[in-house]
């Protein structure tokens, strides 16, 4: 996630682990439901349930080591940065259980993928591409994203303000959402 | 909503996704969360059960980690006390041991011919066996 890469800082600059303990329990039930909603969005790639995923992301924010959370850094926002990490690798050792590849033995590419990883991604985005067939932003959106596009980058390629690209995410998500509703409840 | 969805979405598109929840303001994540959940306080109540038992896990194993760690040091220290005896007591030590405890058999059994490094390592083991205690006490 963009909003969580940060360079490489002091000590210092880093949440203590007394600190991140205060922090975590001092969130507020709108930071607890944000946290949630954003869980939720990343099950479905793996086996773990939302607050699964969310317990697990605590767990490992208090077990890490030194360097954690940056303090310029909201914690909501680390601990989603901590979920899309364990999305990530659960999601690669769901693959790597199956029978037919083992990660192992494929050699990655430069963003980490397997081979297989990449396939399976592209299949996604057809499949998606197919969904928002009816909205050109939308499929514009996914294009560069597909390619590992960067919000600031895609804003830049095709001259849209902060507030067009905002705009665009969400009706992403909000239609994405939805249609997963009505599939489920229907 | 049903906790279960099985949406399957590329990692780099949920992540733009969940950029888009991290960018609402309260009034919008609220007013979405109220359109989706027919009980918001039970969704604030099971997610905050799931972030408290992470919090008492950390700190089972944090607990867990510094008694182990005290166990290590304790015994360091233990160890250091028999091993900065002099070479003359511990000789003694090594004798008294084989008088009190007549089943011992101990490889090097004249303890004036042993060099200090060897005289450590019997009593190690004899530490190690429970013939005497870390302090240099026969039990």
């Amino acid at each position: 996630m963009h909003k969580v890469n940060q360079v490489l800082k002091m000590d210092s600059d880093y949440l203590s682990r007394e600190e991140l303990d205060a922090a975590i329990k001092g969130l507020s039930d709108v930071d607890v439901l944000r946290l949630k909603k954003i869980a939720l969005q990343y099950t479905g790639n793996h086996d773990m349930e939302a607050e699964e995923l969310l317990g697990e992301a605590v767990l490992r924010t208090l077990s890490g080591g030194r360097k954690t959370c940056p303090r310029d850094l909201p914690i909501v926002n680390f601990l989603a940065g901590v979920i899309s990490s364990i999305t990530e690798y659960e999601r690669k050792k769901k693959r790597n259980s199956g029978d037919v590849v083992n990660i192992d033995d494929c050699e990655l590419n430069d963003s980490g993928n397997t081979p297989e990883d990449d396939v399976l991604e592209k299949q996604l985005f057809k499949q998606l591409e197919s969904f928002f067939d009816e909205d050109e932003e939308i499929l514009l959106l996914l294009l560069y994203l597909n390619d590992g596009f960067s919000p600031p980058e895609i804003q830049h390629e095709e001259g849209w303000s902060e507030t067009q690209y905002n705009t665009i995410r969400r009706r992403m998500r909000r239609k994405w959402n939805s249609h997963n509703i009505q599939e489920l409840t229907s | 909503m049903n906790d279960k969805r099985r949406n399957k979405l590329p990692l780099s598109v949920i992540n733009t996704l969940a950029d888009d929840i991290l960018n609402l303001s309260d009034e919008e994540l609220l007013q979405e969360v109220q359109d989706e959940f027919d009980d918001v306080a039970s969704v604030i109540s099971s997610a905050r059960n799931a972030i408290n038992s992470a919090i008492l896990k950390s700190n089972k194993s944090r607990l867990s980690d510094a008694k182990e760690q005290l166990e290590q040091k304790r015994k360091g220290t233990n160890q250091n006390n028999i091993l900065t005896l002099t070479l003359n007591d511990k000789r003694a030590l090594i004798h008294q041991a084989k008088e009190s405890v007549h089943s011992l058999t101990l490889a090097a059994r004249n303890e004036e011919e042993m060099s200090e490094s060897d005289i450590n390592g019997v009593l190690q083991d004899l530490v190690d066996l429970g013939v005497i205690d870390e302090n240099g006490n026969i039990k």
